[in-house]
């Protein structure tokens, strides 16, 4: 899909990493411990192949959190962990060592809170960067099978034709435990105009 | 019309009717609607509960204004960003351990901070934006709950291995006290242990408490008088005292108690097998108050696990006692011998002292044994070797290292004829008659006695010479000492 230039495509992933970067510091700050974020990869992709995607990469049980977005650009926002370790994640972030079997309401809470921080951050640095308004719901935690992954993060049901996917790989790296996720960004389509034209004034401000 | 239709008109009947107003007032959780500039312009009834202002004096304000230097900037950045920039938040309760200052009522009656987690939610279709605050009180105390067993089962499972790795005895009560200081935040706890008379306990283990309150020599007196410690060594029970300024057998601790910021005492006595209180294992909280049920299982857990770990400590030191002595006598063997003796030969070296190394072998045994049966060889033996220990101090050794061969280590001697003196009182001692029913049992002593250092300065040097001048003994008339110039 060349919904992109190669400028442009670079531009988000440089923004991406702002953000990303944003977030880090931010949940230093939170768990008073250093907390390292870095994007390896970015990629624009279709439902389709972000599906197959996931079920190359992920294990069948994930956990993550949601957000929904609207403004310039409209979707959902998702992070994706492998289920095993999201327990691991909270665990390392509220500086326990403990491994109960399940994860409870409350990590639900917390985990819902460490995909707020990283999705609002990347979502608003976006926004700012290209002098645009984006507004984001309040995040909820999931747990789901990789095979039900697609129709939780569907906008419509099955209309896959108007969504596009920005999959954005994440790498964690907090006290002993290093991870590896996904950042999913499903944007409307309809919307994606915005976001282009967004991104060439912004380009063209640089030359 | 189907039932189900006339169901569904019902409800949007009844939802166009609501009033939402009502509605948020009844709901068991805060809900605040903010304007774009922060500033509260509604606030249901459980919020105004929950602070204890009036309504009156909540709206039109920020929650920064409600709560002047109150609130985290976590929560000022989420509230700031939602109502401005529109941002979606959630503050999770592990994440932020306060939040608004809000308070609920204990089943006591008392006033307690309110557990909760912080929803911020920018409203589509205006600019309002929706602050719900959540009581997770329940949940955070099922979580605790959750992590406190957790860390029970965990912490048990370290201190078995301690005891199964044979670690030793002050590691493991040490562990034990570590894990009930853990789980029962501000308390000190102990162990103690009865004395060798039984009649006091005195603290074997107290990492929470300072090094001087270990050494207190004098211990808690075992009697019907005694703190709560004492009280539950006798009563074999867990016993309680809720407040040690109100208990009057605390009257003479009280300076303690309060030194050590110790409210109140939860005693929990360590029985071993066969029904035997071997000890007492103390929790001292820093408030006053008595154990819940989790921390009653906790006690015992940790008391059962130092009953183990004790009665494992003495079968470890009798089969140590076993591999060191003479079954018969109870006297050190040959293995013990060179250990003490080792060990004053270094510090003999050390300190430039003199000891003596005396060989006895008895004349006369093999005949009794003969005549009367080994079962009278036996007792002569177990008297004599009494009556040797008798003649000696504390700190010599007395080792029986065959049939009818000891051999006697005095410490350190100041000249050699101190040496002889004892050599005759046990020449002495060892020739008077021993008395077995009808029986009149009597042999004599010859001893070989060799100085350190003129008569050698190695465990070997010494013991052949203590040998042969007992030899020399025997063959210049028995019932003698001998010493090679």
């Amino acid at each position: 899909m060349e919904l992109f230039s190669p400028d442009e495509h670079d531009l988000i992933v440089e923004l991406m990493n702002l953000g990303v970067g944003r977030a880090a510091h931010a949940l230093s700050q939170l768990v008073n411990d250093e907390v390292l974020l870095s994007v390896p990869r970015l990629e624009f992709i279709s439902v389709p192949e972000a599906q197959a995607a996931f079920r190359k990469d992920l294990p069948s049980f994930l956990a993550g959190v949601l957000q929904d977005f609207e403004g310039f650009i409209n979707g959902r926002a998702a992070l994706l962990f492998p289920e095993a370790r999201s327990l691991e994640l909270v665990n390392a972030m509220i500086g326990e060592e403990l491994s109960a079997d399940e994860i409870t309401e409350l990590e639900q809470e917390t985990l819902a809170e460490l995909g707020n921080i990283l999705l609002n951050h990347c979502l608003a640095t976006l926004a700012n960067q290209l002098k645009q308004q984006v507004q984001t719901d309040i995040p909820k935690a999931f747990s789901v099978s990789a095979a039900d992954l697609p129709s939780t993060l569907s906008l419509y049901d099955s209309d896959n034709e108007n969504t596009l996917v920005m999959l954005v790989q994440i790498d964690f790296s907090l006290r002993h435990s290093a991870l590896r996720g996904y950042l999913a960004f499903i944007i409307d389509l309809r919307s994606a105009d915005t976001f282009v034209t967004a991104l060439r004034s912004y380009l063209a401000e640089l030359l | 019309m189907s039932q189900t239709a006339s169901q569904g008109l019902c409800l949007s009947d009844i939802l166009d009717n609501l009033d939402c107003t009502e509605l948020l007032h009844s709901l068991d959780g805060g809900v605040l609607l903010l304007d774009d500039e922060c500033r509260i312009i509604f606030c249901n009834r459980w919020f105004i509960r929950h602070t204890g202002l009036s309504e009156a004096r909540i709206i039109g304000h920020t929650t920064d204004s409600l709560f002047p230097g109150q609130l985290p900037p976590a929560l000022r950045d989420a509230i700031e960003s939602g109502c401005r920039l529109r941002m979606g938040r959630i503050l999770s309760h592990q994440l932020h351990k306060r939040l608004l200052p809000l308070w609920r009522r204990a089943p006591g009656g008392e006033q307690m901070p309110l557990y909760q987690s912080i929803l911020i939610k920018p409203l589509s279709q205006s600019n309002l934006t929706l602050v719900q605050c959540l009581d997770i009180t329940n949940a955070v105390k099922r979580e605790q709950h959750l992590r406190a067993s957790e860390r029970v089962l965990r912490l048990e499972r370290k201190v078995l291995e301690l005891i199964a790795t044979g670690d030793s005895l002050e590691e493991v009560l040490l562990q034990l006290c570590n894990t009930v200081e853990t789980l029962v935040p501000g308390a000190s706890c102990a162990v103690l242990l009865p004395d060798e008379s039984g009649r006091r306990l005195i603290i074997k283990s107290a990492p929470g408490l300072p090094a001087h309150f270990l050494q207190r020599r004098e211990g808690l007196s075992l009697t019907a008088e005694g703190t709560t410690c004492a009280q539950a060594y006798l009563s074999r029970g867990l016993t309680i005292c809720k407040d040690v300024y109100q208990d009057s057998h605390w009257y003479h601790w009280r300076e303690h108690a309060k030194r050590y910021n110790i409210a109140a005492c939860w005693a929990q006595p360590i029985i071993a097998a066969y029904d035997e209180v071997v000890g007492v294992f103390a929790c001292y909280p820093a408030i006053p108050g008595a154990p819940d049920d989790s921390q009653r299982q906790l006690l015992q857990r940790m008391s059962h696990l130092a009953a183990i770990a004790m009665e494992r400590h003495k079968r470890t030191e009798r089969i140590r006692f076993l591999a060191m002595h003479d079954p018969l006598t109870g006297l050190p063997n040959r293995s013990l011998l060179n250990e003490h003796l080792g060990r004053n030969l270094r510090r003999a070296h050390r300190e430039t002292n003199q000891f003596a190394l005396m060989f006895i072998d008895l004349d006369g045994f093999k005949q009794i044994n003969d005549l009367h049966g080994h079962d009278a060889g036996d007792d002569l033996l177990s008297v004599l070797s009494g009556r040797i220990t008798e003649q000696l101090r504390g700190t010599d050794t007395c080792a029986r290292i065959g049939g009818d061969e000891f051999v006697v280590m005095l410490e350190t001697v100041s000249t050699p004829e101190a040496a002889e003196q004892v050599a005759d009182k046990l020449l002495m001692c060892l020739s008077r008659p021993v008395i077995r029913g009808q029986l009149q049992l009597q042999v004599s002593a010859s001893i070989g006695i060799a100085l350190y250092p003129q008569d050698g300065t190695s465990a070997d040097a010494l013991l052949t010479r203590a040998d042969d001048a007992m030899y020399r003994a025997k063959a210049l008339g028995k019932n003698r000492w001998h010493r090679i110039a």
